[in-house]
């Protein structure tokens, strides 16, 4: 099928296929998936800017759809979450900016693609390390860690400012429902802007970037983490997808497949949470960070040495890995549900012979 | 694609603001209508599983 916006022949099933992967992803481990949906308009051949646009244009839906399931879970530091967003706002504008001078420059793809890279493939090599880590050593609860330690320990700036007609106000707050007793806040401010910065270059929510930074480097409970992360995800995606629609660099129709694809996969996913532990599995979605990162790799190389076979390899590992992802959440699902089946006729089994052995004692 | 439909695009994207914010509209209307579709067909399937005993849900850790 021709975009005609995009200007590219992309198969719909394709699209489809990769929405519901993401989708189901997003469900079960509640970050916005962003980075593998750019990733994966990338390897289907999609241009850079408009991949990026088109990828933050869904991860603000998928944003709203999530934030709407979890609204009355009241999973949000909501301090938190506004003081990282004074931040995203002028990193998204800053990041926005230089990928458009990029693009300009003619040299967007490979540096977003390099980018895109090296992260992913940190990222994942780190969730990875730290899954193997925690099946040896569960560390006690009370052990903050090292980076949770300085990050809340780092003196930035004055601890009060005075302010007219409002009084001091204190710059070392503390922060409830992240479990923070002191901060600085110009930690989530810096914080966000890095976050929108790099978001907006890269066309994701920033979501796979500031959650783990929530939980491993400030030491937030992943559940306050996810909702957190989600409200940030909405500003930066509305405001990254608005400035990119500005430029015309947003293709609605490739958005809206691949959302309405993901809408079914999110459902499978938030239904598989009810059933399994994803903390057990979450090497599995460092692993696909990884792997998502080789893809693009290997896209990137695919460009530039104008190789077919080699973007094929790209394409079949990006699908491939996260499909196989999504495919065991999927059995998992199953399992789970199956399992709970045969308990539920056994219970109910149970209660029939019971209720047959009183009758049959009234009788006597 | 249909050609008129390609047309109003077309003029839209002339139009960069109001581009922009029919975009963003547009995300934002299909969110919330598959966010209410989804949550219609939830209600169904609990309704379904609490007739077959399916459902009773794990405590996530």
């Amino acid at each position: 099928m021709y975009f005609p916006i995009a200007e590219v022949t992309v198969s719909p099933l394709l699209l489809a296929l990769l929405g519901i992967v993401v989708g189901t992803m997003t469900g079960f481990f509640g970050v916005g998936g962003g980075f593998l949906i750019t990733g994966g308009l990338l390897v289907l051949g999609v241009p850079t800017i408009y991949a990026v646009g088109t990828g933050l244009l869904m991860v603000m839906g998928t944003a709203i759809t999530s934030t709407l399931r979890h609204r009355r879970l009241g999973n949000v530091d909501v301090r938190l979450a506004v003081l990282i967003v004074c931040g995203t706002i002028p990193g998204v504008f800053l990041g926005e900016r230089v990928n458009s001078a990029l693009e300009e420059a003619g040299i967007s793809g490979p540096v977003v693609g390099a980018v895109y890279f090296v992260l992913l493939l940190t990222l994942g090599s780190l969730m990875v390390g730290n899954w193997l880590r925690r099946l040896r050593y569960r560390p006690a609860r009370q052990d903050l860690g090292m980076f949770p330690r300085w990050f809340q320990g780092v003196r930035l700036g004055p601890s009060r400012i005075a302010v007219p007609g409002v009084g001091n106000v204190n710059l070392r707050p503390g922060f409830a429902n992240a479990g923070i007793a002191e901060m600085s806040a110009l930690v989530p401010v810096l914080t966000g802007l890095v976050i929108g910065f790099i978001a907006a270059l890269l066309g994701a929510g920033g979501g796979f970037l500031l959650m783990p930074f929530l939980v491993y480097g400030l030491g937030i409970p992943p559940a306050v983490a996810i909702g957190t992360d989600l409200f940030q995800i909405i500003i930066t995606g509305t405001l990254g997808s608005f400035l990119y629609s500005l430029s015309g660099n947003v293709d609605p129709m490739i958005a809206v497949i691949m959302f309405t694809a993901a809408s079914v996969g999110t459902q499978i996913g938030a239904l598989a949470t009810r059933f399994v532990n994803s903390a057990r599995i979450l090497g599995l979605f460092g692993l696909t960070v990884l792997n998502a990162g080789v893809a693009v790799g290997i896209g990137q190389l695919a460009r530039l040495i104008e190789s077919d076979g080699l973007t094929l390899i790209g394409q079949l590992m990006l699908l491939g890995v996260s499909g196989l992802v999504a495919l065991t959440i999927v059995l998992l699902l199953v399992i789970a549900a199956a399992a709970q089946m045969r308990r539920g006729r056994r219970l109910a089994r149970l209660r029939e012979i019971r209720s047959a052995g009183r009758v049959a004692a009234g009788g006597d | 694609m249909p050609s008129e439909l390609l047309e109003i695009l077309n003029v839209l994207r002339g139009y960069s603001v109001v581009w922009a914010v029919a975009v963003i509209a547009a995300m934002a209307v299909t969110a919330v209508a598959l966010y209410v579709f989804w949550d219609l067909v939830g209600r169904g399937i609990s309704l379904v599983a609490r007739a077959l005993n399916v459902g009773q849900p794990r405590r996530r850790q």
